[in-house]
């Protein structure tokens, strides 16, 4: 008998991506991180290729 | 009482090194630039972790853990607001321009900007308006921050409730009268780093205490039998629709508003600095975010009801993780992690306020003759009303989180007008106007009549501001050709 709180997670189908016996909050746990992965990447990005339009002096 | 000890002996050293360093680099303020702008020399250490020590109070620390343990994952949505997206969105569109703006225009202040952008330095209303939301605002996050330590010494020293508050306001309003005012952009990196040793402790110590992995099927079996704990972030509508409001109106939003966040861009030395501290920034406020977060959910598991915690109070569930699992040294770097992150938004924020008051109203309007000494004397003056009237909300039964939050978005307002009148050279000083005074009172009402549990406080506030500039923009006069130029300029950056 699943926990209900993973049936309420079926809907997003990652349950069965993940497997059966991963705990919910640790499913949301990865998801978390892996937001913060994308919102870092984007941070490199930025630090890498933001300079056009940058005014190079300190005036 | 031995934890107690030794946690009181390094909170009491933190506190002496703070003042010493403030007083060795109040050496190099010379001038008011020095004071309110650092003299627009700071490199990219010094703006990342002064953005990040000033954003995060004891909300962090204390509150956002509190939060996790009543709700879990509710808190999700700030955590990737206010921990990430937040952080890349003030640096990325608004870092570089809002510092151009201050050098082009040679405004040192956020009101200062306003009325220039605006076109509103015949009557000063605008400066009027924005300093009397900056001094409400201040008000009651300094407030909230007073609470915070009124809740430490109420721990560490076991005094009564009124006791603690008299002491955490009159240490804030010590602290920012003697070392604060000096130079808080140094004491910040102290602060932020002392902020991040404590986070990673709560994240070690969170995992350790709740198993290691196991912690989150421990997790799951709470949430079956409480219907409070938030497993997923969107595990139903209204979750995701107070997390839209969380992620889009309270964090990300609302952090491009702050002018005491906005200051430190305008510190910044050019706009390279500012494009390497965003990454700075964002990575140390993903870690801080994450060790709460653990902290949180171990102490959930540990202490299932609040019943079973100190004060039956859920926002001391970090400490008493630390003081249960980790020993009386580390409960003394989380206090004093707890105390720089209060004392680093403290120091910011009454420089903002009383920098709006004194420098923008005083001196700009009242007294352009007025001596550096008058000046210094009203300065004072000004710190210490808003500590006293802090104390009111202070003895407030709110949660921290809330406390602080309501102050946080009085100042988000600003947003409202600074977002237009950087991008969009239609933007109106009439629009302006009216903009800052609805967004502010809509959100206080908001709050008054108790319905930030349905969405947070700046989503209406927010979203009412943005909509009067829109619309009453284009019901008045075009803004004068000078203000276009302007704009032209900002965006090109010379």
């Amino acid at each position: 008998m699943p926990h209900p709180s993973r049936v309420k997670f079926k809907y997003f189908g990652m349950q069965n991506f993940c497997g059966e016996n991963m705990p919910v909050s640790l499913l949301s746990f990865i998801v978390l991180l892996g937001v913060y992965a994308v919102a870092i990447i984007i941070g490199i990005w930025y630090f890498l290729y933001g300079k056009k339009g940058e005014s190079e002096t300190s005036e | 009482m031995r934890l107690v000890n030794e946690a009181g002996i390094i909170v009491i050293l933190y506190s002496i090194l703070t003042v010493i360093i403030g007083i060795i680099t109040s050496k190099y303020v010379k001038t008011i630039e020095d004071f309110i702008v650092a003299g627009r020399k700071l490199g990219p250490w010094l703006v990342a972790l002064s953005f990040n020590s000033t954003a995060l109070s004891g909300w962090l620390i204390l509150g956002v853990s509190g939060w996790v343990y009543r709700q879990g994952y509710q808190a999700a949505w700030t955590l990737w607001g206010s921990g990430a997206f937040a952080v890349l969105a003030s640096y990325l569109i608004l870092g570089k321009y809002i510092r151009r703006f201050s050098k082009i225009t040679n405004s040192l202040t956020i009101p200062d900007m306003l009325e220039i952008r605006y076109y509103d330095q015949k009557r000063h209303i605008l400066r009027w308006i924005s300093a009397i939301i900056i001094f409400i605002s201040t008000v009651i996050y300094t407030g909230g921050l007073e609470a915070t330590l009124a809740k430490a010494f109420k721990y560490v020293f076991g005094i009564g409730a009124v006791e603690s508050v008299i002491l955490g306001s009159a240490v804030v309003i010590v602290y920012v009268l003697l070392g604060g005012m000096l130079a808080a952009v140094w004491t910040d990196v102290l602060q932020g780093a002392l902020m991040v040793i404590t986070s990673i402790m709560l994240l070690i110590v969170g995992f350790q205490a709740g198993g290691g992995l196991d912690l989150f099927s421990k997790v799951d079996a709470m949430a079956a039998k409480d219907p409070n704990i938030i497993l997923t972030p969107w595990q139903s509508p209204s979750v995701i629709l107070y997390g839209i409001s969380l992620i889009l109106f309270a964090s990300i939003l609302s952090y491009m508003g702050q002018p005491q966040l906005l200051n430190k861009f305008m510190g910044a030395k050019d706009d390279p600095t500012i494009r390497k501290a965003s990454l700075i920034s964002l990575i140390t406020q993903i870690v801080l975010f994450i060790g709460v977060l653990v902290a949180g959910f171990a102490a959930r598991v540990l202490w299932p009801s609040a019943s079973m915690l100190p004060n039956k109070d859920t926002e001391l569930v970090a400490p008493f993780l630390i003081e249960n699992y980790a020993g009386g040294i580390a409960l003394g770097i989380l206090w004093a992690g707890v105390l720089a992150a209060v004392m680093s938004s403290a120091d910011s924020l009454t420089i903002m306020a009383t920098s709006s008051i004194v420098n923008d109203l005083y001196y700009k309007i009242f007294r352009p003759n007025a001596s550096p000494k008058q000046l210094v004397n009203l300065s004072r003056i000004v710190t210490l009303l808003i500590g006293i009237l802090g104390i009111i909300v202070a003895f407030q039964p709110l949660l921290l989180l809330w406390s602080i939050w309501l102050g946080w978005s009085g100042l988000a307002v600003f947003i409202t007008l600074l977002l237009p009148g950087l991008f969009w050279k239609r933007a109106t000083r009439e629009s302006a106007i009216i903009a800052l005074i609805v967004s502010f009172i809509v959100g206080m009402l908001w709050f008054y009549f108790g319905l930030q549990n349905i969405l947070h406080i700046t989503m209406p506030s927010l979203l009412a501001g943005f909509a009067i500039v829109i619309i009453v923009s284009y019901l008045t006069k075009e803004p004068p050709k000078e203000i276009s130029e302007l704009v032209e300029k900002i965006k090109r950056g010379h």
